[in-house]
């Protein structure tokens, strides 16, 4: 018996011994420290517009209007009781924010370490698996409104699109401000700017709309820590978004990164095809865009 | 046996017919009866407005500006819940109602104000209210940390101080950050009951923006001297770039699902 109470006291002291509070030290060594990222999956979302109305004013007096706006799953009707809606992301693979570090070592020896925001979607078929159930459809019908009463109606329709292997950084760079970099992944089964009536039905008749088939778009924005994409007001109250020119000290990062695309398998304009046109090897060594005449 | 069919038979038509009358849905005041529901539904009516949100990329730069930002909407049969798996679930209502979402988008700044710039400068207006009756009784005094700076300018008849006759208001140009003092005062105090003039015994201050709005006012009806102390900001110069405007009615279906997804590394 008193072997048996020997045990157990020795056996709970172990006990204590483990439950010591890990310190600062001892947690930074431990692997997988980027965070724990929040996860997001979309499952089943849709939303359609009853008689939403979304009106953008500008000093020209002309208003552009959008209504008759849907987002629904792909395929799906897009009123009614027939809708369904699509989804983003998985357990396994999810749209996730994300706090991490970074690091990188430039052509000249510096190397540069931050901390990032992470905003992205799942990876999905960026490699290369099958998402069509992710797939979502979005449209509406854009309205120029003229001052004599004239209208301008075209539909918008972006069918089986999907943004998976988007994402965007952000980081607080040397000097203060805010630096992004990011990737666009854009992919669309069918991209059509169809002229209308307010009465008229989408993609009835193709024959009258300008289509985009199998569009794909892919293009890095920036890269993260050494090539800093920022938007700004200029002293003049400029809206000015700049993505850093590339330098000798950056190239080789630069050019060792993967190149950006815009791809089209077909494009037709009413009966006329004008077959596939690809764009590879987009690089943005660098991008400033100004406006002028805000004042 | 035939005893007990006889028992039984009765017994178990009657509890089918109970087994029935469960089956018909349960209304939503029954529903708020019963414990232990999975997740909770939501229901809101939410009107709200916002100044500004604005954001500067560097302490030297001008600001983006979202002005004048109005949320009213409701929205019926949101639900919040958690999964098996640990998952928030975030259920989008049923019926999205917006009667009205809007926001003017500007780009602004606090520094170099071109004075004769009108889009620079910042007027208010200041009312001595003195009941309708332009009497000569009464003097505005406005006095201020800045007045001799020229960061603050007058327009109108008054300048420093002034007996009111029939002019009862003056305008105030800011251009920069400005305390300021102001008084109305009746020569007429009311010493004894025989010599009061009655109709001197309203004495407000409004001071109004350039859009109508009251700022701040004081005084009122009985008072025969009215003061106030108010600080202007400096003016922010804002640049129009767009209004956008929201209305309607969305139906929504389907959820979105919150969870911890561990280390997701960077993989891209």
């Amino acid at each position: 018996m008193h072997y048996f109470l020997s045990l157990i006291i020795i056996i709970s002291t172990s006990a204590f011994a483990e439950l010591t509070p890990i310190n600062d030290t001892n947690l930074s060594n431990v692997n997988g420290q980027n965070g724990a990222a929040i996860g997001f999956v979309w499952d089943n979302v849709y939303a359609t517009g009853e008689d939403i109305k979304l009106t953008l004013d500008f000093d020209s007096g002309i208003p552009l209007v959008f209504t008759d706006f849907y987002w629904v799953g792909h395929d799906s009707a897009r009123k009614g009781d027939d809708v369904y809606g699509g989804n983003v992301g998985s357990y396994d693979d999810p749209f996730f924010l994300n706090i991490q570090e970074e690091s990188i070592t430039l052509t000249d020896g510096e190397t540069i370490t931050g901390t990032t925001l992470v905003t992205a979607f799942p990876e999905g078929s960026y490699k290369g698996s099958n998402l069509d159930a992710g797939k979502m459809d979005l449209g509406a019908l854009m309205t120029l409104e003229h001052a004599s009463g004239n209208t301008d109606e075209t539909w918008l329709l972006f069918n089986g699109m999907h943004l998976d292997g988007t994402y965007l950084k952000s980081w607080a760079p040397d000097g203060g401000g805010l630096a992004m970099s990011g990737e666009i992944n854009f992919h669309a089964d069918e991209l059509i700017f169809q002229t209308a009536t307010i009465a008229g039905a989408p993609s009835n008749n193709p024959n009258s709309a300008w289509q985009i088939s199998g569009f794909d778009l892919y293009l890095p924005i920036g890269h993260s820590l050494y090539q800093p994409a920022t938007l700004t007001i200029s002293d003049e109250q400029q809206v000015v978004f700049e993505i850093a020119a590339v330098n000798s000290n950056t190239a080789a990062e630069f050019y060792a990164a993967p190149t950006g695309s815009i791809r089209a398998e077909n494009i037709s304009l009413n009966d006329w095809n004008a077959g596939a046109s690809y764009i590879e090897g987009i690089q943005l060594q660098h991008l400033k865009v100004q406006t002028h005449d805000l004042n | 046996m035939t005893l007990i069919k006889i028992i039984i038979v009765p017994f178990c038509l009657l509890l089918s017919i109970h087994t029935v009358a469960e089956l018909v849905p349960v209304d939503e005041n029954n529903l708020a009866n019963i414990s232990g529901q999975a997740g909770i539904s939501l229901d809101s009516t939410v009107d709200l407005t916002i100044g500004n949100i604005s954001y500067q990329q560097r302490p030297t730069d001008s600001y983006f500006m979202l002005n004048d930002i109005t949320a009213r909407y409701s929205y019926v049969g949101a639900t919040i819940d958690v999964t098996a798996r640990g998952a928030l679930r975030l259920g989008l209502p049923e019926t999205l109602h917006i009667d009205e979402f809007s926001f003017g988008l500007y780009n602004s700044k606090t520094a170099t104000i071109d004075i004769n710039n009108p889009n620079d400068i910042q007027t208010y207006t200041i009312y001595a209210d003195t009941l309708g009756n332009a009497y000569d009784g009464f003097t505005l005094n406005i006095s201020g940390a800045s007045l001799d700076n020229g960061s603050t300018t007058f327009t109108g008849d008054y300048v420093g101080s002034a007996t009111l006759a029939g002019n009862r208001n003056t305008q105030l140009t800011i251009v920069e950050a400005t305390d300021i003092s102001i008084s109305l005062t009746s020569e007429d105090d009311c010493t004894t009951f025989l010599f009061c003039d009655s109709e001197e015994d309203f004495a407000h201050i409004v001071i109004v923006d350039e859009d109508g709005n009251i700022v701040t006012q004081a005084g009122q009806a009985g008072t025969n001297n009215t003061s106030l102390n108010y600080s202007f900001d400096s003016p922010i110069n804002n640049h129009f770039l767009m209004n956008a405007t929201l209305t309607g009615t969305f139906k929504m279906g389907g959820a979105i699902e919150m969870f911890g997804a561990g280390d997701v590394a960077y993989k891209r």
